[in-house]
């Protein structure tokens, strides 16, 4: 057999240690983090009880995952959790808000987002929804099931085979359109006839006692969705509609909404604005007692910092969520140090019985960074009889002589090792200078790599926002003259630039 | 769900009826006992300890057995200076269900040489190291380069140490080197050399960290770790 040629590989596999996005993550190795990952799926399983539709299930704690440092794989964690539950929950990842006052509107602007990727990782398809056309096909669904138990189809001799059918595979039934039958069809006449729409709504209010009077908005806006092509401007109001954003007269017309029902409003305040993300929040998770709980993901803790406002606020989100939120189970990652120094402390006491039992990550042992190392190696195309060469006799084991590590650690040692076998320097003796242009075209690359980076971040933009004004001459936020916002200005010379958002 | 760890960690040494954990955490029979048992099955808790007429349930590490009762020994015998407490004097102030393991608790204090049985007539006397110590100052010195040749009177000390901090902060496991250092009031070399070979002998984990705001304790503490670039600041015991 040859000798193995490590400088044949152009990538080195080891370089990619940090996860950004929980969707993607590479394979995880046998044993590491199970327990964790156990638990939190056990404490989300509770909201599985019985058969669907369900009663309103009260969440469990949020559960509370500690790193003991950084890079033992929290993110990672996220992104096992979210293949586990599959298509048993609706996903969301949540970075951290900048804004205390409108918290609910940025976790609502993020959900939003969520629910429109798709089930599995690729295209949308009819067997691969997005999370809310899944959502909103389950919840429809359901409700006609109740509509035809509760005998509204008088004359219809099969009545029980279709509500089995409507309750066991609700989304396939809209893909039924063949001659004798069309499932699609016969839900739209439901949704077009006012009376039967209204004896739907009332339904779902038997069903949901707590929409706030909302029901019908809900099922017009679950319809527009469900039953709009893919990118349809159905799907569009009634995203904007989820958003809590006011709808135009048209977009309330097409989607037959009635003006109650629309109370979005473009002057409204950060409080009303607030109030309304969580109703609709909350409505969304009451509503998933028709299809599938919600699984809610704070990640990133870290960058709240020694911010006390926002701190205190991810408390009593975390508090409001499990006093008044069912259907759904909260993860809140954190490392040690940030929740043991930053975060606990100026959580209100109150507020951090709300956390579960912290749920500890686990050190890497010798046999999974075998197996983490040749599944990396064997990925960039080594022929999988040559990983021994890279354990090497006495690298790995020596490697491990000083005990077990995080995983991150271990991968950025393989990088190191990698680099050297392939005849680089372990450490550049000078650092090549590369330009800021270069650096700013890697950056933009990457992002384009990964969509789920592309999507607008209000919270992002804040923080940049607020950045540059900390660190950069001739920046500054003012009102302009005439108008109601503020903006940020970044004046150079004879120059201004101006950022809106 | 209520959270069954943290109602048995409460309890503590005292632990925990199953009446009364039925009664705090309203949950019917079959989910208590389901939950009871995984709990069990992860080594978080432990129990049922018959006790009276009922049973106990005690958080991990709280629970009646050798090592916890010689822990209650040790806190009663330490500070007695000449003043030496009989062996039924001292199982008088042990409790039930403890004290069904205090035979084994005086056993292993005299095994790991933190106590000695002294005769007297027909009494049983226990002298725990730290009173001798404190009767006869020049022992200090000759138990220093003793200590060397039983690394298992300072892993009990570690350990007992580790385990306080760990309680206090919420049972966290990732415990500063540097509080732990201040704990035990020890040379630094010797914690050091200690927490390496027991990170080696895979009963500990080092945590390497890459943070630059420490604390002055947890920066006085940092383990330099050989082929690594950062230093451990924290470890994890394993159970």
């Amino acid at each position: 057999m040859a000798e193995p040629d490590f400088k044949k590989i152009t990538v080195n596999p080891f370089d990619d240690d940090i996860v950004t996005e929980p969707r993607d993550i590479p394979a995880s190795v046998l044993g590491l983090n199970d327990a964790p990952l156990r638990e939190v799926v056990d404490a989300f399983a509770n909201l599985e009880a019985g058969e669907l539709p369900r009663h309103e299930i009260k969440a469990s704690k949020a559960q509370l995952i500690i790193s003991p440092e950084r890079g033992y794989g929290k993110s990672h964690l996220l992104g096992r959790l979210f293949k586990e539950l599959d298509d048993r929950a609706t996903l969301i990842y949540l970075r951290p808000f900048e804004d205390p006052q409108k918290c609910w509107h940025s976790i609502l602007l993020q959900t939003a987002q969520e629910l429109e990727r798709t089930d599995n990782p690729g295209e949308e398809s009819e067997t691969n929804p997005r999370q809310f056309g899944a959502f909103a096909n389950g919840v429809i669904s359901h409700l006609a099931a109740d509509y035809l138990a509760q005998g509204e189809a008088p004359g219809y001799d099969k009545v029980a085979e279709a509500v089995q059918l409507l309750r066991k595979k609700p989304l396939e039934v809209f893909r039924i359109t063949n001659e004798t039958e069309s499932w699609y069809a016969w839900i739209g006449s439901l949704f077009q006839s006012k009376e039967e729409f209204r004896k739907l709504a009332s339904k779902l209010q038997a069903r949901i006692p707590n929409l706030q009077g909302r029901e019908e908005g809900w099922l017009r806006v679950l319809y527009a969705y469900a039953f709009s092509p893919q990118d349809g401007s159905g799907r569009k109001v009634a995203l904007k509609w989820i958003r809590g954003e006011p709808l135009e007269a048209d977009e309330a017309e097409q989607i037959l909404l009635s003006s109650a029902d629309n109370q979005g409003k473009a002057d409204m305040t950060a409080s009303e604005t607030n109030s309304l993300s969580f109703e609709r929040l909350a409505g969304l998770c009451r509503l998933a007692g028709f299809y599938r709980p919600f699984l809610f993901c704070f990640d990133q803790t870290e960058f709240y910092g020694t911010d006390a406002d926002l701190i205190k606020t991810l408390g009593s989100c975390v508090e409001k969520i499990f006093a008044e939120v069912p259907n759904q189970l909260t993860v809140v990652t954190a490392n040690q140090d940030n929740w043991t120094n930053q975060l606990r402390p100026k959580i209100e006491p109150p507020h951090q019985d709300r956390f579960s039992r912290p749920i500890e990550l686990e050190s890497i042992n010798v046999g999974q960074a075998k197996e983490l190392i040749r599944n990396r190696l064997i990925s960039v195309g080594l022929d999988f009889r040559h990983v021994d060469d890279f354990y090497g006799e006495t690298w790995l084991t020596e490697m491990f002589q000083t005990g077990r590590m995080s995983a991150r650690s271990m991968l950025q040692r393989s990088a190191e090792r990698f680099r050297v076998l392939r005849g680089q320097m372990a450490v550049p003796v000078k650092k090549e200078k590369v330009r800021i242009e270069e650096l700013f075209k890697t950056q933009v690359n990457l992002v384009k790599s990964k969509a789920a980076l592309q999507a607008y971040s209000q919270d992002a933009l804040m923080w940049f926002t607020q950045k540059l004004a900390d660190g950069i001459k001739g920046i500054g936020v003012s009102k302009i003259a005439g108008h109601k916002w503020f903006s940020t200005k970044w004046a150079m010379g004879d120059q201004s630039i101006y950022f809106a958002f | 769900m209520t959270d069954l760890y943290a109602l048995v960690f409460e309890a503590k040494a005292k632990g925990i009826s199953l009446a009364k954990i039925r009664d705090k955490s309203k949950l019917k029979d079959t989910i208590l006992q389901d939950e009871l048992r995984r709990l069990r099955s992860e080594y978080q808790i432990a129990g049922p300890f018959k006790y009276g007429r009922g049973f106990l349930y005690y958080a991990k590490g709280y629970e009646p057995g050798g090592e916890s009762v010689a822990r209650s020994i040790e806190m009663l015998i330490q500070h007695t200076r000449n003043k030496l407490a009989t062996k039924s004097q001292v199982e008088e102030k042990i409790r039930q269900p403890f004290k069904d393991f205090f035979k084994d608790g005086v056993r292993l204090l005299v095994a790991t040489g933190r106590a000695v049985e002294l005769k007297g007539g027909a009494s049983s006397y226990l002298l725990h190291i730290d009173a001798a110590r404190q009767l006869f100052p020049n022992m200090a010195a000759m138990t220093a380069e003793g200590e060397k040749a039983k690394p298992s009177l300072l892993k009990e000390q570690v350990l007992a140490a580790y385990h306080s901090l760990k309680s206090e902060q919420g049972g966290l496991s990732a415990v500063s080197i540097g509080k732990l250092l201040n704990r035990l009031g020890c040379s630094k070399e010797a914690l050091h050399q200690f927490l390496l070979e027991e990170a080696r002998g895979e009963n500990a984990d080092l945590h390497p960290t890459t943070l630059v705001d420490l604390s002055t304790e947890d920066r006085e503490g940092a383990l330099p770790i050989p082929g690594k670039s950062e230093s451990a600041i924290t470890v994890t015991f394993r159970e």
